[in-house]
């Protein structure tokens, strides 16, 4: 190769690069566009409805959507990731802990100021709805759908075993001696009540009731950020005997997780379980018998979570979907423009927040006239009177999800069979050594 | 070739004293040969150098994703906290690791050996056993790890299924069925471990088949003749003949069942506890989940540097093997 040769190609290659940077930033520069990262885009049952939402909020503002779909379970990974390498979506839905871990990171954008600007935005919401996306005082997620764990009963499995559907346990004790009688009555292969027993975050949110509904408070948030650390309180103790005895016993599956422990209830075999009012929609996809909600409330009753002692309040923890901004996001007041548009507009109401089964976040839209129908039946009514009052929010921040997977590993070896105290002492160990270093 | 040396011996005459080539003179020798290289020199640093550095550079620092303008230089400590704490798991998931390893390799060996040594025989469609012997190597690693957590779900798996139907005149070894992915994490183990040796042993029966194939039948022959049975005749003549193959195909199913993810993850998770926590699982948990970036980097420095023991080990057995030949 001449070096005249080389220098032509040399300069050839930089050419084309030039041009091709030149045509990148006119596509760049061409059209407003807003990204919206999402798992609802990601899951069958909610990806059309979500994409009619955000074709109507394209089209209402002239305005291209990135739609960007990420599966539940990898969402806090890769918007942290994403964040990190200066692309983050301008829009997220969010749950659980990431608001407070993302906040936290600097990752969101504060939304007082978006919300204040709303009238009676916060006065018309569920208790807790707007705390569980407060981290230090700030608001950084605005709720979308609340959808706390209620207690659920499967009316035909307790029948089938003698007991009154109409009267759910109410009480451990009662939860107890019913779970007793339903193993008793049922075939092996149907267990008394579902626990999510997987190696999960969220099946930390399926715990946190049982473990305060026994007195335990092994992490305490004061709300400036401080945790107070004690997992081997007598209440966490009890809760996690009471988790070992249930595998023992058998009266919960040894090793599921909640997608498996859902399509065991729609088939009649589980008979109690904490879940979300989105239960009725897993249902419908289920069991084609339960493809309506007269016939999820013909088969299944919701209350509260049983209390330890009569005269106890019922706890949840609060458990809901929410939306933030990023702080990198570029047109601020367009990305609440979406926020907005997700969670007031009639379309995206009717297409997408009713179908998925959670409760609506502006409190007043649950019942009135245009939405409210579709909120009549029992169990929706359950939750919105029952189950949503007793939300409490988990102790969340930005170690949290750190910690969580040590206290899934322990709750995992403690259904296995490891010695409660111990183990609870070590994972206190552990949370603490999190939280330190 | 004559012309080539006197052209060569010509050129110097016409390059400057930086030993660039003159306009119009064609570049050659050790200039071609950098401009040549340098594109996949260049690759090389981006794509494996520099993690590589980057990595260890974030080993001695405190970047977790949660907070990531905390970060900062912290020397030692991430090192000192994995290697003496047991709170971050570092010596269960090496042990598993480990334990995994060997199991599936050895089990897998004796398995794609026997294989080996039966498709070796001329039987009937010996071609369409042997593409068969080949399905479950070439199913990827997620569809092998979900065929096989379906079938030791402890609801509806078949695996329980079979177990719970033997029934031996009156006596049934396994009454109930069994919770594959929970209690102390011993079935998990087993779960794991089985699904990994189904999609592994095909390669043992593959490599060795082909070496089976080169062994020279005048030996066997011999062997026969001087009253050798069929024993002796593998232990004497099989064996030492695919020594090295045996070498070579055990040492990289070693390395690659260290480095196993996508079974373990899609079955597992590393559950139940950590049971099933090997070094990779264990990595990818503390980097992407627990978001703590530079504890997973200490972790993979120490882990790399674990398996480049091994791998010397590996190439210094690869270079006996050399030698003999």
């Amino acid at each position: 190769m001449s070096r005249r040769a080389f220098t032509r190609a040399v300069g050839l290659g930089l050419a084309a690069a030039g041009t091709a940077g030149a045509l990148d930033l006119t596509s760049v520069a061409a059209a407003e566009s807003i990204s919206f990262a999402n798992w609802a885009s990601a899951e069958t049952a909610t990806k059309a409805n979500i994409d009619k939402a955000l074709a109507a909020f394209a089209k209402a503002n002239s305005v291209t959507i990135n739609n960007i779909a990420i599966p539940f379970d990898q969402v806090l990974q890769q918007l942290t990731t994403m964040t990190n390498g200066g692309n983050p979506p301008d829009v997220m839905q969010l749950s659980g802990n990431w608001p407070y871990a993302l906040g936290g990171a600097g990752a969101l954008a504060p939304l007082d100021k978006f919300a204040d600007s709303v009238p009676d935005y916060r006065k018309d919401a569920f208790p807790n709805s707007f705390e569980v996306g407060t981290y230090k005082g700030v608001l950084y997620a605005v709720p979308w759908t609340i959808t706390p764990h209620g207690f659920w009963s499967a009316k035909d499995l307790m029948t089938q075993a003698g007991l009154d559907p109409a009267k759910p346990p109410t009480t451990i004790d009662e939860l107890n001696s019913q779970m007793d009688t339903l193993r008793a009555k049922l075939p092996a292969d149907a267990y008394p009540i579902g626990i999510d027993i997987s190696k999960t975050e969220y099946a930390l949110v399926g715990f946190w009731p049982w473990i305060w509904t026994f007195g335990g408070n092994p992490m305490v948030d004061d709300g400036k950020g401080n945790v107070t650390i004690n997992w081997a309180d007598d209440g966490t103790v009890a809760a996690f005997q009471w988790l070992q005895d249930l595998v023992k016993k058998k009266l919960t599956p040894p090793d599921q997780a909640i997608k498996a422990e859902r399509e065991l209830m729609a088939n009649g075999k589980i008979a109690f379980k904490l879940d979300g009012p989105y239960l009725s929609g897993i249902f419908a996809n289920t069991n084609p018998k339960l493809s309506t909600k007269a016939a999820v409330n013909e088969h299944f009753e919701v209350t509260t979570t049983p209390v330890l002692k009569a005269g106890n309040k019922p706890v949840t923890a609060a458990d809901i979907h929410n939306l933030g901004m990023s702080s990198q996001a570029k047109d601020k007041d367009l990305a609440w423009k979406l926020i907005r548009f997700l969670t007031t507009n009639a379309e995206v109401i009717k297409t997408f927040l009713i179908p998925q089964g959670g409760m609506l976040p502006i409190k007043s839209y649950n019942s009135n006239a245009a939405y409210g129908p579709s909120y009549a039946d029992k169990i929706d009514q359950a939750f919105i009177n029952d189950v949503i009052p007793t939300m409490r929010p988990p102790a969340y921040g930005p170690r949290y999800s750190t910690a969580a997977t040590f206290i899934v590993t322990a709750l995992q070896e403690i259904a296995g069979g490891a010695d409660v105290k111990s183990r609870l002492k070590q994972l206190n160990d552990a949370v603490k050594t999190v939280y330190s270093s | 070739m004559a012309e080539q040396t006197t052209s060569y011996q010509d050129e110097p005459a016409t390059r400057s004293r930086f030993g660039m080539p003159a306009p119009g003179q064609a570049l050659e020798g050790p200039l071609l040969a950098w401009i040549l290289l340098a594109p996949a020199l260049l690759l090389l640093i981006v794509v494996i150098f520099y993690p590589v550095a980057h990595t260890i550079w974030l080993s001695f620092h405190s970047l977790n994703l949660s907070e990531p303008l905390n970060n900062h230089w912290i020397g030692w400590r991430n090192y000192k906290n994995i290697l003496t704490n047991p709170v971050f798991g570092f010596w269960n998931a090496v042990r598993f690791s480990i334990l995994f390893s060997v199991a599936v390799t050895v089990i897998s060996f004796v398995i794609g050996f026997a294989f080996a040594l039966i498709l070796n025989e001329r039987i009937r469609f010996q071609t369409l056993w042997r593409g068969l012997a080949l399905i479950p190597w070439v199913i990827p690693y997620v569809v092998v790890a979900y065929l096989f957590f379906y079938m030791f779900n402890s609801q509806y798996g078949i695996v329980n299924d079979v177990l719970t139907s033997i029934n031996l005149f009156g006596w049934r070894p396994v009454p109930h069925p069994l919770g594959w992915y929970g209690g102390t994490g011993t079935l998990a183990r087993v779960a794991v471990i089985t699904a990994a040796i189904w999609n592994r042993f095909p390669f043992f029966t593959l490599m060795l088949l082909a070496g089976l194939q080169t062994l020279p039948q005048d030996l066997f022959d011999a062997a026969k003749v001087d009253g050798a049975g069929a024993f002796a005749r593998f232990k004497l003549v099989t064996l030492p003949g695919l020594r090295g193959i045996i070498a070579v195909v055990t040492t990289l199913s070693l390395i690659w069942s260290l480095n196993e993810f996508a079974i373990i993850w899609a079955m597992t998770n590393g559950g139940p506890g950590v049971a099933t926590d090997n070094m990779v699982i264990h990595i990818y948990r503390a980097a992407f989940i627990e978001q703590g970036i530079s504890r997973a980097a200490t972790m993979s420095t120490v882990w790399l540097l674990m398996l480049l023991v091994f791998t010397y080990f590996y190439v210094r057995i690869m270079e006996g093997k050399a030698g003999v030949e």
